[in-house]
């Protein structure tokens, strides 16, 4: 054999050798592939399972403000009780805890949550919650209001829902009036409110929407007036940026409840007091369970709104709701009495 | 040179081959994983009183003719929480996966006791026990021949 016959063959064997390899690792490929997809869908399942059906512990670390993110052992966003316990339901003081501004003590930080999850940094994970009803108010005068609802999907008019409004309204120093709206129903997903006179013209003043549809509830709070500031309720403890309230202050806690016997809501409210714990904390006497907003009057003339509204988008991630090649897991929840959806995606930070 | 291309080819699948067999324990360890966290807040909803509760894996005899085993590990200590661990064991090819459970001081602990073997004629079970009103267990345990 010549030379140049060795070399030939010697080609044609390395030759022969890269290709199997390249068709080898080819061929492996999207069994591969598939099987990344099916582990994270797993890991996805299993994060969400933890998630919404433990309540972390300690079992109530969303209302005990004496427990910092460092004290969280496991977590959980579901509801803990005493005696019995509704899957898929969720603590809204612990979900209120993610929405806190990073700065406050009491929040908790996604990169917390990666931890407890035990997920470290080969996961990257966002949790959103929505109401599955988009309901939006428009004013249109200080006693006509316009209140759309849409489907949070297609954003289709939702029609025979039933509304319910009330306006909790104060002028100067004067005690929180309420007043309940005459509502209208239009055939595309627009109620027409009409507080007929009751309301006069302040400021001061917020409103509790219900909408109630094919036993779908969702609750929302709306400040309508320009002297309204928001604080934020956890478990019994009002907090707020600047000292605005005095000891003894009345606090009004908002509820909705079924009607008795007919479809719809209605919008009640029971009074407590507040006592400083601190100046920019103060507790309530007896905070009504269930409660889905509280307004006070505030030392400087203006409204204190908090509203448990469970609204959320949280990500490990700041700004990004969804990755590639993440994986979606979605859920019915229920938060104090309301409907909402979550959606939780999962992606790997590692490959 | 013949040899030596050979030689080559066969570390080259091998390589594949050993990837591939990761990914399937891989599979398998995220299911497991998955099944304990289920079997573990299931057993946890029973807030007065005492439950058990088990479920029967459906879980591959062998991974193309290598046997396996699954074992619960505890890393709480360096900061890694429980895992599942599984591996081949006729080569050193092992996966983990997290169990979202970070802590041993908490109303739900995992059980890490021994391994189990998957196998012909063998049941994998997962299990969960709540022995009193704040503390749930939950473990895996497999029945049949040893």
């Amino acid at each position: 054999m010549e030379i140049y016959e060795y070399l030939f063959a010697a080609i044609l064997i390395v030759a022969m050798l890269i290709g199997s390899t390249i068709m080898v690792s080819t061929i492996a490929k999207p069994t591969q592939n598939v099987s990344d997809n099916e582990q994270l869908k797993v890991a996805a399942q299993k994060v969400a399972t933890q998630v919404l059906l433990d309540t972390g512990y300690p079992f109530d670390w969303g209302s005990d403000i004496t427990l910092t993110p460092s004290d969280l052992m496991t977590f959980g966003l579901a509801k803990h009780g005493e005696t019995t316990r509704e899957a898929y339901t969720l603590d809204s003081n612990k979900i209120k805890r993610l929405k806190l501004d990073f700065s406050s003590p009491y929040y908790v930080s996604p990169s917390t949550v990666l931890n407890l999850l035990n997920l470290g940094t080969d996961y990257g994970f966002s949790l959103e919650i929505y109401a599955p009803l988009n309901v939006s108010l428009y004013p249109i005068d200080g006693n006509h209001y316009a209140v759309n609802v849409l489907s949070q999907y297609a954003g289709l008019p939702v029609v025979n829902a039933i509304v319910n409004a009330t306006m909790f309204y104060s002028e100067g120093a004067s005690p929180i009036n309420t007043a309940n709206a005459v509502v209208t129903p239009s055939f595309n997903g627009t109620y027409s409110l009409d507080f007929q006179g009751q309301v006069p013209a302040t400021e001061k003043k917020i409103m509790i929407v219900a909408v109630d549809y094919s036993s779908i509830r969702v609750t929302r709070a709306f400040n309508t007036g320009s002297d309204v500031v928001i604080g934020n309720m956890l478990g019994e403890n009002l907090l707020l940026s600047q000292p605005l309230v005095d000891e003894g202050a009345e606090i009004r806690e908002i509820i909705v409840t079924k009607k008795n016997g007919t479809a719809g809501c209605s919008i009640g409210n029971i009074s407590s007091t507040l006592t400083e714990e601190s100046p920019t904390r103060f507790r309530t006497a007896y905070l009504e369970p269930y409660t889905v907003a509280t307004v006070t009057n505030s030392k400087n003339g203006s409204l204190i709104l908090t509203s448990e509204d469970a609204a959320l988008t949280y990500s490990s991630i700041p700004e990004t709701s969804s990755f590639p090649s993440s994986y979606s897991i979605e859920r019915t929840v229920m938060v104090g009495g309301s409907t909402y959806s979550v959606r939780l995606q999962l992606w790997r930070m590692t490959f | 040179m013949v040899i030596a291309v050979g030689l080559s080819y066969t570390i080259i699948t091998s390589y594949i081959e050993a990837d591939v067999k990761k990914q399937q324990l891989k599979q398998i360890s995220e299911y497991v994983a998955l099944n304990i966290v289920e079997i573990a807040n299931l057993v946890n909803f029973e807030t007065l009183k005492e439950s058990n509760m088990t479920r029967t894996l459906s879980l591959p005899t062998e991974l193309n003719g290598n046997a396996y085993t699954i074992q619960l590990v505890d890393w709480t200590s360096q900061g890694r929480g429980y895992q599942v661990n599984a591996s081949l064991l006729t080569r050193n090819i092992y996966t983990t996966s997290p169990i979202p459970i970070n802590s041993t001081q908490t109303h739900l602990s995992i059980s890490c006791s021994g391994k189990v073997y998957p196998g012909e004629g063998r049941t994998i079970i997962v299990w969960g026990s709540k022995t009193n009103v704040n503390e749930g267990v939950a473990g895996i345990t497999q029945k049949g021949a040893t």
